[in-house]
């Protein structure tokens, strides 16, 4: 089954919208080769709450992307986010056992096994491991310290785990469709891998994924993740203050956001007014540009902030020497790379798309899809490697014969 | 932690979750790949145990009737001949000409060989070998018809088919032989020998064959068919028990010149030693030579008793025995 999937589906559920990418697996390249996109239902912040309206969303995507793929999914690749997420650093050590104080494969395993075997609270399930460079006697290891002389093997693993009823609520979602989710990936680890280079992420950089109703980021720091988490804030929130603060409805809120909104104030007259919708209809009326920055800057700087009061000690600039990386759909508020750069204290840019993704998927809201295609296929490709060259053996042999 | 302690149950992964969903609680769409992916599974099962049932099925056999494997694999040695032919050739002389060994089996045949063996006499003008599992070989003969027989140099006889190729005349009775009319006046090679394809067959077996639908009375009759004249005049002449010379033309339907031949015969009134169908609707008839008592009283009679069969016989005076009917009119 696993090396004979050709068409891998990347679906992200997502507050807004359900996006769906589908792939095919031509060998060493991907290609992309259909994709889907539909109003999302019945998702608050990353997570099912109506199970009806989110499958109907979802299987929709699903259905758009097949059928401009004109194929059909063989399996899935599902971002995962939301508040229910969290993490925490575990780590283990083992004295090398060989008389030569050589490093070996059982060492390396067994001080991984220490490290990822922590118990978790009931109800709570590991999502993924996320592990950071060995230490042998103190120093760092980028690779495998396999072959290497030392006596003392360290390991740490940044370990996510989520509530066991939100995961099962998204994977459901997708069997619904009867397809298997082959892959749960984190949403930040999606966007942050497909806007970062990879000498970015071994400098150190901070990658931010502004969704509508969460921010997801993640840490790199010698070339891996060091730390992820999920904040359940997102554009939707600079909204729904718009829209308390404006007495505007949510729709008129959303309106002025994308217009006239900021990260940063730069009105500097209160005088400065601009109107509802301007075309002098009963109902339009004038909003100081000055308070809508106000608004929009004011959760944009609290969000940021709260991130890198999550990252605490794990974040300085002289770690982080990349700079901050943002994107997703929140990214395309007018200042906000600036609001960033304030923030952190490090430098801040959009993320840009890769050159090969075709122009109507450069936009940062498709990030995380696309990097959920890209890791998910890197991850797919390093599991199957084995079999592959199993199959082709039992292929050549009914060839010949 | 240096020694490798007890350790707890791993957590749990995502991957604990148990996907599967009731059919309820999907989509009209996931139900129906649900339901065809239920369907697809079912089929692969049921190849699998054909497949399995099957290799059980021939295991076991394999041990209590193994004589079977070797009837399907054609291991058996051949019993029967089974023997098509539109003509001659009997299934004695198959034997013969494949000479199988006695105890063959349909995998050591080499049908090939079988078949140019069969279509070496020039009779055989194609065959086809082809096995019937268990033990038989099929055999099909497409045989030459003969149109006419020929006397070669050395004294045998030979029979020539439409397409002027001659053959020994394998199977046909020396009665069956007689009936077919000879031929005459065709070239031997330099060598002095049967030329490999005799000229002008086609147009013999055409106006033979004319003759068996039309005239059969009149074929039967027909000894000796001579082709000296066809090539450059174009003329058959053929030698009947009752006419020694009758003359056809290939200019001419031999449909019409058959039926002038028989109206002619039909109206003599005595018998002919010529007649010449092969000028057109001008009929050439001489009558036979009668004895010296009433040889005047034959010729006048003759020429009377043959009218034409709608204007007048023109009889030429200066050549009394000699009438001729003119069809034109």
């Amino acid at each position: 089954m696993k090396s004979a999937s050709r068409f891998i589906g990347a679906i992200e559920i997502g507050s807004a919208k359900a996006t769906v990418l589908i792939g095919e697996n031509a060998g060493t390249a991907l290609n992309l080769i259909g994709f889907g996109e539909c109003q999302s239902r019945g998702v608050i912040k990353g997570s099912v709450v109506d199970y009806k309206a989110a499958s109907e969303a979802v299987h929709a995507a699903i259905e758009q992307a097949e059928r401009s793929a004109n194929e059909r999914i063989d399996l899935v690749f599902l971002a995962q986010t939301g508040a229910h997420l969290e993490g925490f650093y575990n780590e283990a050590f083992v004295n090398v056992k060989a008389a030569d104080n050589m490093v070996g494969a059982q060492d390396i395993e067994t001080v991984c096994r220490l490290a990822t075997d922590k118990q978790l609270p009931p109800g709570r399930m590991v999502v993924r491991h996320l592990r950071r460079p060995f230490r042998l006697d103190g120093r760092n290891v980028p690779g495998s310290p396999e072959n290497l002389v030392g006596q003392r093997l360290e390991a740490g693993y940044w370990t996510v785990h989520g509530q066991e009823s939100k995961l099962a609520d998204s994977l459901h979602v997708i069997r619904g469709f009867n397809l298997e989710v082959r892959e749960l990936i984190l949403s930040s680890l999606a966007s942050g891998h497909m806007v970062t280079t990879a000498e970015e992420r071994q400098n150190g950089v901070l990658a931010l994924d502004l969704g509508a109703g969460t921010t997801d980021f993640v840490l790199y720091r010698d070339g891996l993740p060091f730390l992820t988490g999920v904040l359940p804030v997102g554009g939707a929130h600079l909204t729904s203050d718009l829209a308390l603060g404006l007495r505007l409805t949510e729709g008129q809120a959303e309106k002025m956001k994308l217009r006239h909104g900021r990260a940063l104030v730069q009105s500097r007259s209160k005088s400065d007014k601009v109107w509802l919708d301007g075309n002098y209809t009963i109902g339009d009326r004038q909003f100081p540009q000055m308070t809508i920055e106000q608004i929009t800057a004011a959760r944009t700087w609290e969000t940021f902030e709260v991130v890198r009061k999550k990252l605490g000690t794990a974040f300085t600039p002289d770690t982080c020497s990349g700079g901050v990386v943002l994107t997703g759909g929140g990214a395309k508020l007018p200042g906000i790379a600036e609001a960033a750069a304030r923030v952190f204290g490090i430098p801040a840019h959009l993320g840009e798309t890769p050159t090969w993704v075709h122009d109507n998927l450069r936009d940062p809201s498709y990030s995380t899809v696309l990097g959920l295609l890209y890791h998910g296929m890197a991850a797919h490709a390093e599991s199957v490697a084995p079999q592959r060259r199993g199959f082709g053996f039992f292929r050549k042999l009914f060839a010949t014969t | 932690m240096n020694e490798l302690p007890d350790f707890q149950p791993a957590s749990r992964s995502w991957r604990d979750i148990a996907q599967q969903v009731r059919p309820r609680a999907m989509s009209r769409e996931g139900r129906r790949r649900y339901v065809v992916a239920g369907l697809k599974t079912a089929a692969a099962i049921s190849v699998l145990t054909v497949l399995v049932g099957g290799g059980v099925w021939l295991a076991r056999t394999w041990t209590s009737d193994r004589g079977w494997f070797s009837n399907v694999s054609g291991q058996s040695p051949v019993k029967r001949l089974v023997l098509q032919t539109n003509g001659r050739l009997n299934e004695q002389w198959v034997r013969n000409t494949l000479a199988l060994p006695a105890r063959a089996t349909l995998m050591e045949l080499d049908l090939a060989a079988l078949r140019a063996r069969l279509e070496q006499p020039s009779q055989v003008e194609k065959a086809t070998v082809s096995k019937i599992l268990p033990d038989a070989v099929k055999i099909e003969l497409w045989e030459r018809a003969p149109v006419v027989r020929l006397r070669a140099p050395d004294g045998n006889i030979f029979l020539v088919a439409r397409d002027g190729i001659s053959f020994a005349g394998l199977g046909f009775s020396p009665e069956a032989l007689e009936a077919i009319p000879l031929l005459t006046g065709f070239e031997l090679d330099a060598a002095g020998a049967l030329p490999k394809r005799v000229p002008g067959m086609d147009t013999v077996a055409d106006l033979l064959a004319r003759a068996a639908d039309m005239a059969p009375h009149l074929l039967e009759r027909w000894t000796v068919v001579d082709i000296s004249q066809l090539e450059f005049d174009g003329l058959v002449e053929v030698q009947s028990t009752d006419i020694p010379r009758i003359i056809f033309s290939k200019e001419y339907g031999f449909s019409d010149q058959l039926a002038w031949l028989d109206w002619t015969r039909d109206k003599a009134s005595g018998p002919l030693k010529m007649v010449n169908v092969g000028l057109g609707p001008r009929v050439i008839a001489e009558p036979a030579a009668v004895e010296p008592a009433s040889k005047s009283g034959a010729r006048s009679a003759g020429a009377a008793t043959v009218p034409a069969p709608r204007a007048a016989a023109v009889s030429t005076a200066a050549r009394p025995p000699i009438f001729r009917i003119n069809f034109d009119n």
